[in-house]
């Protein structure tokens, strides 16, 4: 996995102009996923020229397939009535069938290049709109939907409409002309038998009729099936340490097994009827196929209508023809219904209007870090109850303020609102004196630096997640913020030091040297506002004095909010804050919060005695 | 489910081939038919050719034949017609069967072959990629089998059938057939190496680039809180425009095989027809206008169902690649080994270890080394020491997820490794830090695992859980679901749902391994009440950081570097004055002086 930044250089310069070609906010703009064709041509004609090229050469390289039935009819008559023709007309219309053979090969490679440009970079362009997409949305979208879905949205879903796209050129394109091809030439030859077409419509209807319910029935019920099943087997690895422990391996196979009986049972339906019209639709048109020869035929022998044995070849192959085209679309169908519902499972997150409204608004350059909370008021969307409750708090710059409070009480909220990951739904934040709701949030995160429970490494070396989003980091400044942090030691022992991978197959770190490398990655970025949320509390206690002593250094002159469970841990903030169900209930320094002797006091003490009292 | 352990038996990633036929021949009658059937099914394709070939002969040569021979050939052509539903109908039957159980079969052999697996495969394989190999490898194996009736049993039919009818109808054109095999064989070697190499560096790009999506999503919060979207943006552009070449390349190899293919054997069907026109015109050989069409139609089939067994091949390849990926679950020798080991009735709860080391594969410093310890029944003992002192490993030798390297762990006097340990657990209940709740109804989840629990039992266990109140508050009480799209519950609920499930399960031993460290003060008293119901009696091991909360265990162990380095009461270490007491005192003020 590369997760090297990329350098600057031809390399990307290429990138830029390449996906400047497929403008990316275009296809945000113009994704409808109630009009999912619409949509689709509108993405893979971002690229005209290469789609049109694309489609005009299809036709052209399938000339053969076209030029073939008529040579073959020619050299069939050429050869029943020996007397009237020469060799020469097999020779002749052999070269012709020759000429658009050797021609293929050009006209097909024109075909292939240009489809596989506008396909591409279609494919490329919707999968970076994506994600794209996904580092604007507000984080409120997350917690509704799992990254498993988001996952299968940008990989999964994107991979079904490229598939579908190309099978409409070979199904769709292709059968379209066979039909055209066939309808034309027929007309020329003998268009009596233009009539006999008409009669495979009523069965493709009553195919389509007949196929549209129940099949789309019997696979809505496999899909649902098939997807019980699955989430069935996940839920069971999750909980296989679980099952292990409770020796209940037996129950759980039998509950899998349940399920796999069922799309079994499910699949050989599903499997039936899918083979029952097959097979009633391949019958029909075969037995259409075989009029076209007798019938054509008996005119011929009857000489009903002028036709020559090669006329009676020619009908009959493009019957074939018509009737394998025509098979072919209605096999397309269920294809068409999948690439369907994936552009429309794409519009969850391309059609989201839950974005950071940010573009447009003043950047701004530096801050100092004072930050003021002005009568706020938060719900969360479909909550009634609110989370934060008229919340009024001026924070001086460089200062430390903690919350505390039972889970539930909001601290997590707040410093979700600090971020602008939420937003006020009464009342305003301000920062340095500035409306939060009126600045580029992503310009005052540039000043902030977040050290939570949890650190989020990434696969790539210990350097590059420490410089994570940073550039122009000299190592002089990278080895002091590593002492700093109190992470040189541990890092200079691992095999290749700051080059060493981390992630699924790199090297695994404890609770605490993760946090360390957190602290670190704070303080390269020299941040104004510090966000520690947490950071501490799942370490032990060795752990904790070592990442605490970094911390203390960190928080030195800017502005910091901690988060905490462990009311020991905050004993130097400058105020410690306690809500209650998103209002401040008790507010002041350790000193003064424990001389009142209320709500916090109480707290603090169960804390320290254990949270039991024992003899 | 009946031939599951035949699966694992016939299992060998090595011979793909061989293990596919092996599992989708389990049915044996079913598969038989269905191959039968499709020959039977798909007669009409290889009749109505010659067929065709009558009527045109009979057009061309008029004074001949007779108009009844087109009736007696209409007749022919639609009585072979009428067979096909049937026979097609009979064939989805039983290849739908044999199908559709071996699917079931083999993700059900997975399963159980997870469920056997040692505790340390899930340390090295992550659950996305379990996941994978039970869900789409098992259906691409599935989607290259049905291909493979379609495209292999097919073409090869059509093969069949175009050289037999030459070999009856024009022996001489045989000859034309052996024709297409150097072109064949000479773009295979042309640009084989090419296609595969292309296809190769295309899936690499993918996958790298499919990694590098999945961490970008799991970097959001973090990427948002840095105000760095634009380089994750920038990273991702970068994946995606080498799949997009490398796309590119692949499309353009695979269009010039496929284009050269194509021609190759057009032009072969073309010299086919020439050949035979000419010969016919000058008859040169006894052959009419019927045999010309005939022939022509052999050639197309030839084509096509050479191409059809070409264009297999990457399926084929895809096919085997899940069959070896599924393989790393059946075939994984890291199994625990309970069978035929008598189970344990009756347990007291007694815990030794004797001279007990534990080395994790592929370390080579000891996480527990020559650790002793006699645990007597119902008794409680706390464990602490920093991350990496062998907490963890710990519990989970005692739960025989690990076995010991040297020495042994007894339990009643029986040693661990002669029992079948799920005739312990049964009598275990684990609560941990982090409890996992499954898509269900509450009572689903607390009644995990266990049988014939009256109402008033599961009531009692929710009350002595300190569960009983926050539940009835749920919008439908017991039967309220949880999961994904259910209620969401605190850490503090959860484990209270995790007590309640250990409480009726009436565990003899009890591993409670950092139950209450992620909760808040409040939280972890309503826990920490519950908790102590539930040890009373039982021999319970306790896992804590917080030394605070294991102040009344019977025994405090301080484990440093996988060894027992003080133990004693917590009043006996604390007047000891060493390790333990100054960690003690290091948490009780905070970690820091300060200056209030």
């Amino acid at each position: 996995m590369s997760t090297g930044r990329i350098a600057p250089g031809p390399l990307t310069r290429t990138l830029r102009t390449e996906l400047a070609m497929c403008d990316t906010n275009a296809i945000e703009d113009a994704y409808s996923s109630e009009h999912p064709n619409r949509t689709l041509v509108r993405l893979y004609f971002q690229n005209k020229k290469a789609m049109s090229i694309a489609i005009f050469f299809y036709f052209l390289k399938n000339s053969p397939a076209y030029v073939a039935p008529i040579a073959v009819a020619n050299i069939i008559n050429t050869i029943s009535k020996p007397s009237s023709h020469s060799v020469r007309d097999v020779l002749v219309n052999g070269g012709v069938w020759l000429a658009t053979i050797v021609l293929h090969h050009p006209l097909y490679m024109t075909y292939v290049r240009n489809m596989s440009i506008a396909c591409r970079e279609a494919e490329a362009s919707l999968r970076s709109a994506i994600c794209r997409r996904l580092q604007m949305l507000t984080t409120a979208f997350y917690r509704h939907k799992g990254s498993g879905v988001i996952q299968s949205k940008t990989l999964r879903d994107v991979e079904t409409i490229d598939q579908m796209v190309r099978g409409l050129f070979e199904g769709g394109l292709g059968a379209i002309t066979s039909i055209i091809v066939a309808v034309t030439v027929t007309a020329f030859r003998a268009p009596a038998f233009i009539i006999l077409y008409f009669f495979m419509i009523p069965p493709v209807v009553l195919i389509r009729h007949l196929m549209g319910n129940k099949l789309r029935q019997a696979n809505r019920e496999f899909r649902d099936e098939f997807e019980g099943m699955s989430a069935r087997i996940v839920s069971m690895i999750d909980m296989i340490p679980v099952a292990r422990a409770h020796a209940v391996e037996g129950l759980e196979i039998e509950k899998v097994d349940s399920k796999l009986d069922r799309v079994k049972k499910i699949g050989q339906k599903v499997d039936w009827s899918n083979g029952w019209f097959g097979g009633l639709a391949w019958a029909l048109f075969t037995l259409l196929s075989l009029a076209g020869y007798v019938l054509s035929g008996l005119a011929c022998v009857t000489k009903l209508m002028p036709l020559s044995p090669g006329d009676v070849t020619l009908i009959g192959s493009y019957f074939g023809q018509i009737s394998g085209a025509v098979a072919g679309l209605i096999m397309m169908l269920p294809n068409l219904t999948k690439g369907f519902e994936a552009v429309r499972s794409i519009g969850d997150i391309l059609e989201s209007n839950d974005v950071e409204l940010d573009r447009g608004k003043p950047r701004i350059e530096s801050i100092k870090g004072r930050i003021k909370f002005d009568r706020v008021d938060f719900y969360y969307p479909g909550s009634t109850e609110p989370s934060i409750c008229n919340l009024d708090l001026n924070v001086a710059e460089g200062s430390t303020v903690a919350f505390v409070g039972p889970s539930g009480s909001g601290k997590s909220t707040l410093m979700g609102l600090i971020l602008g990951f939420h937003r006020p739904t009464h009342g305003r934040i301000l920062l340095d004196g500035r409306d939060m709701s009126e600045i580029d949030m992503r310009s005052f995160r540039e000043h902030v630096a977040v050290v939570s429970q949890e650190t989020i490494l990434f696969q790539g070396t210990v350097r590059e997640n420490i410089l994570y989003g940073t550039k122009n980091v000299g190592d002089v400044e990278l080895r002091q913020a590593l002492k700093d942090a109190n992470a040189l030691g541990f890092i200079e022992k691992l095999p290749e030091g700051l080059d060493t991978m981390l992630g699924e197959r790199g090297a695994r770190l404890s609770g605490g040297q993760k946090q360390r490398i957190a602290i670190a990655r704070a303080i390269i970025r020299q941040p104004r506002v510090l966000i520690l949320d947490e950071a501490t509390s799942a370490l032990d206690v060795e752990a904790e004095f070592v990442v605490q002593e970094a911390l203390d250094r960190l928080m030195k002159g800017r502005t910091t909010f901690i988060v905490a469970h462990r009311l020991s841990t905050i004993r130097n903030a400058g105020l410690i804050v306690l809500l209650d169900a998103g209002s401040i209930c008790e507010m002041g320094t350790h000193s003064e919060l424990l001389e009142q002797n209320q709500a916090f006091a109480g707290m603090y003490r169960l804390q320290i005695s254990g949270g039991r009292s024992y003899a | 489910m009946h031939q599951i352990d035949l699966i694992e038996n016939h299992f060998s990633s090595e011979k793909p081939a061989r293990t596919l036929w092996a599992i989708y021949t389990q049915n044996k009658k079913a598969m038989l038919t269905a191959i039968v059937f499709y020959y039977l099914k798909t007669s009409p394709v290889y009749v109505l050719p010659f067929i065709f070939a009558d009527i045109v002969t009979i057009l061309a040569d008029r004074y001949h034949h007779s108009i009844h021979e087109l009736w007696r050939d209409a007749i022919i052509g639609l009585a072979t017609i009428a067979i096909n539903p049937p026979f097609h109908v009979i064939y989805i039957r039983s290849s739908s069967i044999a199908c559709r159980e071996a699917e079931a079969a083999l993700r059900s052999a997975v399963c159980r072959r997870l469920q056997m697996l040692t505790i340390a495969f899930y340390r090295h394989k992550s659950s996305g990629a379990i996941q994978s190999k039970t869900l789409r490898d098992v259906e691409t194996i599935d989607q290259m089998v049905r291909g493979l009736f379609d495209g292999g049993l097919g073409a090869l039919g059509s093969l069949i059938v175009a050289i037999a009818g030459t070999a009856v109808k024009a022996p001489a054109f045989l000859f034309f057939f052996l024709l297409t095999i150097p072109p064949s064989l000479f773009l295979r070697q042309l640009l084989g190496k090419k296609l595969r190499d292309a296809n190769r560096l295309f899936r690499d790009e993918f996958e790298t680039m499919s990694a590098s999506i999945m961490s970008m999503i799991d970097m959001i919060p973090v990427a948002r809180a840095h105000a760095v979207e634009e380089v994750e943006i920038e990273k991702i552009d970068h994946n995606l425009n080498n799949v997009r070449r490398a796309g590119e390349t692949v499309d353009l190899r695979n269009g010039i095989f496929g284009s050269l293919a194509w021609s190759l054997f057009t032009v072969l069907n073309l010299a086919g027809y020439i050949a035979a026109g000419y010969v016919c015109y000058k008859r040169i050989l006894p052959i009419n206008a019927g045999t010309v069409v005939l022939i022509g139609g052999f050639f197309g089939q030839i084509s096509g169902s050479v191409q059809g067994l070409i264009n297999l091949i990457p399926n084929l390849t895809k096919g085997f690649e899940a069959v070896r990926s599924v393989g790393e679950i059946i075939e994984s020798p890291d199994i625990e080994f309970d069978r035929g080991k008598p189970a344990l009735n009756n347990v007291q709860g007694r815990i030794t270890f004797e001279n007990v080391d534990f080395i994790y594969p592929a370390s080579d410093e000891p996480a527990i080394a020559g650790l002793n310890l006699d645990v007597s029944a119902g008794s409680t003992v706390a464990f602490v020491g920093p991350s990496g002192s062998g907490k963890s490993t710990l519990m989970g030798l005692i739960l025989g997820f690990n076995r010991p390297t040297h020495g042994r762990i007894l339990v009643d006097g029986k040693d661990m490794s002669a029992i079948d340990m799920r005739s312990f657990r049964e009598n275990v209940a684990v609560v941990s830090q982090e409890t996992i709740l499954f898509q269900g109804t509450v009572r689903e989840n607390i009644l995990y695992g266990t049988k014939n629990v009256g109402e008033n039992e599961l009531k009692q266990a929710l009350k002595d859980a300190n569960a009983f109140d926050f539940i009835g508050r749920l919008p439908d009480g017991l039967n309220t679901m949880l999961g994904e799209r259910g209620a969401r519950l605190s850490g503090g609920q959860k484990q209270r749902i995790a007590i309640a499930r250990a409480i009726i399960r009436e565990p003899r031993v009890l591993i409670l391994d950092e139950a209450t460290s992620a909760l808040d003060v409040e939280a972890e008293f309503v826990v920490q009440e519950a908790l102590d119901r539930l040890m009373k009696g039982r021999t319970t091991f306790i896992v804590a950081h917080r030394l605070s909360t294991i102040r009344n265990a019977g025994l405090i162990v301080l484990l440093d570097s996988g060894k027992i380095s003080e133990m004693g009461t917590h009043t006996e270490l604390l007047e000891q004055d060493k390790a333990f007491a100054g960690m003690y005192h290091l948490q009780i003020s905070g970690g820091r002086t300060y200056a209030i």
